[in-house]
């Protein structure tokens, strides 16, 4: 776009229309051996800028390139140094606006930073995969838990399992599952061992009772929110097996 | 004369042309078509408010019914333009109120707006019906009290990213008992608690409402409950995500999220917890927005999300989506246009990288429609780049933060100049470019040469003479805005391109080597330009050589502003420094 300013600055213009009150071919004496440019169209560009430094009349480089717009008192040319060196003297200065993101992300962040510590050592990440073996030793009566409600890790969390038409009730730690088909297949073999049931002929409907009270079936939810809240779980097979019949 | 358009034709012809640029276009061809262009302009942008008047604008568009406006420059997101520097909407909301009664809808960024000024709005404007507010300040909850309870046929209010001096959430009850117009409120900005039952009724008795944004004190049983009354939303953004791990509670989230079947963007999800994530599986396949910049969702969690949205087209996430993360995108959401990707940590370094350049290559070679990135890294490759634009040389907004200031390529610790040659000269409609990392004149040089639709450049941290400078404002034929920011461009570049800047909106340049002298003949030769120095220290101190903290230099008809605060030196104010010639209107 031309521009009628009666100025008509253009790069390409030769220096007699810059019409500025300096005219920098007054001062022009281009040597060009100095010239490393080589594209004419810089020649006249950068001969100037060289010459305007070796005359003094334009600016200084200032002693160091200060990051946070305060000059230093140092006489180092910053754009000759390590990157390393870009920054203040102390250690800890941050350089203003750097990256740049916006203040209300920041502000977010931090508060992440600050409450969220406890989430990274959520027990579900820590699954151990040992399910069978230590099932079968761990019948001990350790408390049910139920009621904590933070996502602290714990180091087990034994709940009740009744299968229905078995008087005794076991225990297991959910602690050592990872998903709904670890936790029933375990159940299901830790039931059929001591019961003496044949696993295959019969079909196990699993329902579990969280801290409220409710009935749900496992899958409605993910695993882990089951996990951290499960109170008693309940097996019903649709064909009892010879043992229990005895029971009646 | 024959061949002379009836001005009713003409005005029917207008009534088909919405784009302001074309409408400028239309206003240059003579007298008589500037006269009914002026006449029907409905929509006016203004996109420095201090370029022209608001009486001049008001005397010019007698039929506006739309005003949008931007005041601070855009290195203000950064911190870098200290409080204070201006930015008012008092003078135009006054001549609005004056002049343009029926005005219906003001979107203002980056200004400062009082509650004077909001309630002089709902006061003035019969017919009041959208207030945006981006990255304002200046108000309080009482100035959106006095909009909600004025303004009975709002549709839309929005703070989005604001400063709000919150006085608690009463606000929300001043919106009129009968049934209210609302199509859309955001209000994720304010921190302080409203009543949910307040929300619950809004929402409630406005049957229009399709985008709702909430605010992080609202809680998840909250946001169930406004889901339940509000099904129909087609964009949301929720309260804060997290809660006691409790199955009914998951439940019955995730019921009313499958309930929103016409959901299409989603935000907010503070504090989310992975085990709440898959409450949102329902909506996924729905979503075309997605906005996990305040989720610290970690790898496994976002995949499991990210591969159901396969409509996506927008998504902003931080680096915490790693490589992996971004390869799974690549795969999924073929449909994407835009990707940010944040940093999660403000100081990362070479030993704690969670995306490199490659999770950036995987998208542009999956997402065939990508067009606009913002990628933060700790560093990149001259080959990356090179991969990108060829990949995807349908790109209009690429800009790229290697967090490292002057970060070499570093596989060859070379400059970046080779890749972004690729970019500048394969994305043939690149609009807005962020550069970073080291370059050399070199780069600058092929941005001037080939980049020749970007109207926004932005760089930081660059260069090595005031040639690169030169390159820029003599090559780059669209360009409007230059945010330039620590780099060694100083007076020469920006005396020879003296006419350039005229044909541009703004030049921001801050710890640079611009001296006072050289603004103060800019300021002299070139009336039509504001040539603002921001600098704490009085220019008479020191020697007229030595640089300037900040410039801020930007086109104006209308003379010099007279609400500088004392850190804003300018010729006119200063007239003791030099020649002062005043631009006459």
């Amino acid at each position: 776009m031309e521009l009628d300013l009666g100025l008509s600055l253009s790069p390409h213009t030769n220096s007699s229309k810059l019409g500025f009150d300096f005219d920098l071919n007054k001062h022009c004496a281009i040597d060009g051996s100095t010239a490393s440019c080589l594209d004419s169209e810089n020649l006249h560009f950068e001969a100037t800028f060289r010459l305007n430094n070796e005359e003094g009349c334009y600016v200084q480089k200032p002693s160091v390139f200060a990051l946070n717009g305060q000059p230093n008192e140092e006489d180092e040319d910053p754009l000759e140094s390590e990157s390393s060196t870009v920054y203040d003297e102390e250690e800890n200065s941050q350089v203003v606006g750097w990256p740049p993101v916006k203040s209300c992300m920041i502000k977010y962040r931090s508060y992440h930073h600050r409450h969220s510590r406890n989430h990274h050592h959520c027990p579900y990440h820590h699954h151990g995969r040992r399910i069978t073996a230590v099932m079968n030793n761990r019948m001990a009566t350790v408390e049910s838990v139920g009621s904590s409600s933070t996502t602290s890790s714990r180091s087990s969390m034994y709940v009740k399992v009744k299968m229905d038409g078995v008087a005794i009730a076991r225990k297991v730690d959910i602690k050592l599952f990872n998903s709904y088909e670890s936790l029933t297949d375990s159940l299901i073999t830790m039931f059929t061992q001591y019961e003496d049931c044949e696993r295959e002929d019969t079909n196990y409907a699993f329902t579990f009772q969280g801290k409220e009270g409710d009935w749900l079936i496992p899958g409605d939810v993910p695993w882990r929110i089951f996990a951290e809240s499960v109170h008693r779980i309940s097996i019903i097979r649709d064909r009892p097996c010879a043992y229990t019949r005895l029971l009646f | 004369m024959a061949l002379r358009l009836p001005s009713k034709v003409l005005k029917h012809i207008l009534s088909f042309i919405d784009s302001n640029e074309d409408r400028n276009s239309v206003s240059l061809v003579c007298k008589s078509w500037f006269e009914t262009e002026r006449k029907t302009r409905k929509r006016v942008f203004v996109g420095n408010c201090y370029a022209v008047t608001p009486a001049a604008v008001a005397r010019r568009f007698p039929a506006m019914r739309s005003l949008t406006l931007k005041g601070k420059p855009h290195f203000a997101d950064y911190n870098l333009v200290p409080d204070g520097w201006g930015g008012y909407a008092c003078p135009w909301i006054e001549s609005m109120a004056a002049k343009s009664p029926y005005l219906e809808e003001i979107r203002l960024k980056r200004m400062v707006v009082t509650d004077d000024c909001l309630e002089r709005i709902a006061a003035s404007f019969k017919n009041f019906k959208v207030l945006v507010l981006t990255s304002c300040e200046g108000f309080s909850t009482d100035g959106i009290a006095a909009i909600a309870s004025t303004c009975r046929n709002l549709r839309v209010l929005e703070l989005r990213e604001c400063i709000v001096e919150d006085l608690g959430g009463d606000w929300l009850s001043y919106f009129p008992e009968t049934s209210t117009s609302l199509v859309s409120l955001d209000f994720s900005c304010l921190d302080s608690e409203v009543k949910i039952s307040d929300l619950e009724r809004l929402v409630s008795r406005s049957p229009n409402l399709k985008s709702l944004k909430l605010n992080p004190a609202v809680t998840l049983d909250g946001l169930v409950s406004i889901l339940r009354r509000a099904p129909q939303l087609t964009e949301l953004g929720t309260g804060s995500f997290a809660a006691e791990l409790k199955p009914e509670a998951f439940t019955k989230l995730s019921k009313a999220f499958s309930n929103c079947k016409q959901l299409q963007s989603l935000s907010g999800l503070w504090d989310v917890l992975p085990e709440y994530l898959p409450a949102l599986y329902s909506v996924c396949p729905g979503l075309t927005s997605l906005n996990l910049s305040y989720a610290t969702v970690r790898m496994p969690d976002l995949v499991e999300l990210l591969r159901r949205c396969s409509k996506l087209q927008k998504l902003w996430v931080m680096d915490l989506i790693e490589d992996k993360g971004l390869e799974a995108v690549a795969s999924y959401c073929k449909e994407l246009r835009e990707l940010r990707v944040f940093p999660s940590e403000p100081d990362l370094d070479a030993t704690n990288i969670p995306v490199t350049e490659q999770g950036l290559v995987y998208v542009s070679k999956g997402c065939r429609k990508l067009e606009s990135v913002l990628y933060f890294c700790v560093q990149f490759t001259n080959a990356a780049l090179i991969t990108i634009a060829r990949k995807r040389p349908n790109l209009k907004c690429f800009r790229l933060c290697v967090i490292e200031p002057f970060a070499p390529d570093y596989k060859t610790n070379e400059p970046l100049d080779k890749g972004f040659k690729a970019i500048a000269e394969g994305c043939k409609d690149l609009r807005r470019l962020s550069v970073s990392g080291l370059l050399s004149d070199k780069a600058f040089k092929y941005i001037g040469k080939h980049a020749k639709k970007v109207r926004m450049l932005s760089i930081a941290f660059a260069g090595d003479s005031d040639l690169m400078l030169h390159h820029l404002l003599s090559g780059c034929e669209s360009l409007k805005k230059l945010e330039i920011r620590d780099c060694p461009f100083g007076d020469t570049a920006l005396l020879e391109n003296a006419a350039k800047l005229e044909t541009m909106r703004s030049l921001w340049m801050s710890s640079c080597f611009v001296s006072f002298g050289a603004c103060k003949l800019l300021s002299q030769k070139m009336p039509r330009l504001n040539v603002e120095v921001i600098d704490e220290h009085p220019p008479k101190t020191r020697p007229e050589s030595s640089p300037v903290e900040r410039i801020y230099i930007y086109r104006t008809v209308a003379g010099p502003r007279m609400d500088t605060p004392e850190f804003v030196w300018t010729l006119h104010k200063n007239p003791e420094i030099g020649v002062s010639k005043l631009a006459i209107k």
